[in-house]
């Protein structure tokens, strides 16, 4: 961890947030910011960084400012934009400035075509109480239908995958959870229709969280905080800076709310298909050894056509398939993704990682070596890893092994 | 003449890479070939011990390369009149006093006079390893059947994959084949799948290979070393011969002896 006047940063290897300082005069911040990369420029090397400007309200050319200080000179790409979420509660006037943003809404910003939309009749926002969790399920799928959903695109991947907005809030485990209905069928799940461009799902999982996430729907009742906003035209233009939706989520739980993670979907060259938040649409396909010493890190699905070594490392947002020995180390759903799953034909790691849950495989490896190779999926379930035989990729796992060591 | 160079490496150290070189150049030069040897860890040289020239020794790589004398002079020929030289590291110096470059420039200017120019690569993956296999178009990666040998046998095998030294060769030294039987120690084919290289040759764990290196002497040399054997076999390999791959068998037996003496093949060894 490393600590500067101005600058906080926390986190290491491919999840590093810059928390900036949100009391001091903005030119003081940028000076200091500068200062701190300029002498720690070393530590830094390529990847994608979250930067939390805290309480301050920032426009669109002081962000601008803090990417290119931070993406000038050196490897580092601004992913994401982060704030208090205070911040959007308070009565701050948001009219004409820009409280958080994508990135890309940056680099588009340069265009004459985007236009600013202000008008509060362009965000339908629906808000679940927490309190009353049971009225969730009903709420967000007549929202679902409210919506007019493109079918054609809407093909596949869960709401994790593809949020058009996400929002990640930390809710403390006194906020009560309900059992709520955890039998609906996968695919019969509203989260594949969430690929919609103007449909957006946050979720949250609370840390009491009891239901199965690899088989229950995405809308399970309870564990999960839903805000289902339907962004038309402020979607498009990247930006979101409606009252409404600020004091809409603020009011309703305005000290549940610790981080509070806005992203957007940024529409790719076509204009037409909307791409998940910096996740590549395209497998990352390997097709020699995977040595020690090699890290591979990818914002997508990973394929490996060969055997990951004892020491290589494979870092992916999305799934991770190994049509050989993994027994390096494999990190799928890095940015968050828990639907992630890892497979290979002789998941042989002694480690593996999806999401922020790590398993330890628990045979030592002198039985790993003598067993019989075996094609596996490694999943989430209730908070562990379990690793099962692969029967299908979207077939129900169950009483595979815990990998807890 | 335009002969080639390869580097005997290893990443982790202690796994036999200085006897190797040294059984590796001295078998090519009793095949007549002209080999000279290069011994690149500076600062912890110890190929000329091996070949029993630390006597010998005035001038050193470092004084080739920066021109304090010639290039035949830096040159230890080989106490048995092979057609093998040996070219020492200093002792007084560090990694860091060549470069790549350098190194390179000298293995081209021996290239034109030698068949083989072997370069013993020091331990480890930084300054003296990117040194030695600069100017290397082959590379010998040795390990043991120990995982931390083959994890680091691995991570150098994606180096020199990296510096475009594709598909290395690999000797498994030290290959206990009595532990082996009892599935105590990693066999051939769990390495070679591991590491996915192609196999030059099994050397197996022999007191007489330790009692060489402590007189000077090549274990090649010694007819009766079942390593010594090996080394032929592995030497005949990189001259291009095809010779099989014998799993190393444990010698039960007086008679097994006096067959490997009087040449017999089959017996102590069943060929894979």
């Amino acid at each position: 961890m490393l600590d500067s006047e101005v600058l906080q940063v926390t986190g290491r290897g491919t999840n590093i947030n810059f928390t900036i300082d949100d009391q001091r005069v903005f030119s003081d911040v940028l000076s200091g910011l500068e200062a701190y990369l300029s002498k720690n420029r070393h530590l830094l090397s390529k990847g994608d960084v979250t930067v939390n400007v805290g309480q301050r309200i920032l426009n669109k050319g002081q962000l601008t400012k803090i990417k290119h200080a931070l993406e000038s000179g050196s490897g580092l790409r601004v992913a994401q934009f982060w704030c208090s979420p205070d911040v959007l509660s308070a009565d701050n006037p948001t009219d004409d400035s820009l409280t958080v943003m994508d990135v890309q809404s940056l680099h588009n910003s340069s265009s004459e075509s985007i236009s600013i939309s202000t008008d509060p009749t362009d965000l339908k926002t629906t808000i679940i109480d927490s309190e009353n969790p049971h009225n969730i399920g009903n709420i967000s799928h007549s929202n679902i239908e409210d919506i007019e959903l493109d079918q054609d695109r809407s093909t596949e991947g869960f709401s994790s995958e593809n949020p058009a907005i996400d929002v990640l809030v930390d809710i403390p485990e006194e906020i009560p959870n309900a059992n709520g209905p955890d039998t609906e069928d996968f695919s019969e799940s509203p989260s594949p229709n969430s690929k919609s461009s103007n449909t957006v799902i946050s979720q949250t999982e609370t840390q009491s969280d009891p239901g199965d996430l690899y088989n229950e729907p995405i809308f399970e009742p309870g564990p999960l905080e839903l805000a289902l906003i339907n962004l038309e035209h402020s979607i498009q233009n990247g930006i979101i800076d409606d009252p409404d939706l600020h004091n809409g989520i603020s009011n309703e739980e305005p000290d549940s709310f610790n981080t509070y993670n806005v992203g957007f979907t940024s529409l790719d060259e076509t204009g037409q298909e909307p791409l998940p938040l910096n996740r590549q649409n395209e497998a990352l396909l390997i097709k020699t050894t995977c040595r020690s010493g090699e890290v591979v890190h990818y914002a997508g699905d990973v394929v490996v056509l060969a055997d990951v070594n004892p020491g290589a490392q494979i870092i992916a947002d999305g799934d991770i398939v190994v049509f050989g020995n993994l027994r390096g180390f494999a990190h799928a759903g890095a940015a968050g993704d828990l639907q992630a799953t890892i497979i290979a034909l002789d998941l042989d790691a002694s480690r593996v990682q999806i999401g922020p849950y790590v398993g330890i495989s628990p045979k030592t490896p002198s039985k790993r070596r003598s067993r019989r190779p075996e094609a596996s999926i490694a999943y989430i379930r209730r908070q562990h890893i379990f690793v099962s035989p692969f029967k299908g990729r979207y077939g129900k796992y169950s009483g595979g092994t815990l990998y807890d060591g | 003449m335009t002969g080639k160079t390869i580097v005997v490496t290893s990443g982790k150290g202690g796994v036999g890479k200085t006897t190797a070189t040294a059984n590796i150049g001295t078998g090519l030069a009793m095949r007549g070939h002209n080999v000279v040897v290069i011994d690149s860890d500076i600062g912890l040289r110890n190929l000329d011990v091996v070949m029993g020239l630390e006597n010998r020794i005035v001038y050193d790589l470092v004084d080739i390369i920066e021109g304090r004398c010639k290039l035949n002079q830096g040159m230890i020929r080989d106490k048995h009149k092979l057609d093998l030289y040996l070219i020492p590291a200093p002792q007084t110096r560090d990694k860091d006093c060549i470069d790549p470059e350098q190194l390179r420039e000298l293995c081209q200017k021996l290239e034109e006079e030698f068949d083989y120019v072997i370069v013993d690569c020091p331990a480890g993956i930084e300054q003296g390893f990117k040194n030695a296999i600069a100017g290397a178009q082959e590379a010998i990666m040795v390990t043991t059947p120990e995982v931390s040998a083959i994890r680091d046998a691995d991570r150098v095998i994606g180096l020199l994959e990296a510096a475009e030294l594709h598909r290395p060769k690999l000797i498994i030294n030290r290959v206990n084949s009595a532990m082996v039987k009892r599935g105590d120690m990693m066999d051939k084919d769990d390495i070679v799948e591991l590491l996915a290289v192609d196999i030059l040759g099994m050397v197996p764990v022999d007191d007489r290979l330790i009692t060489a290196t402590n007189q000077g002497i090549p274990v090649i040399h010694d007819p009766k070393a079942l390593s010594g054997a090996a080394f032929s076999r592995i030497v005949a390999r990189i001259d291009g011969e095809e010779v099989a791959i014998p799993d190393l068998e444990p010698r039960t037996g007086i008679m097994d002896k006096v067959k490997e003496i009087m040449g017999i093949k089959g017996g102590s060894y069943t060929h894979a």
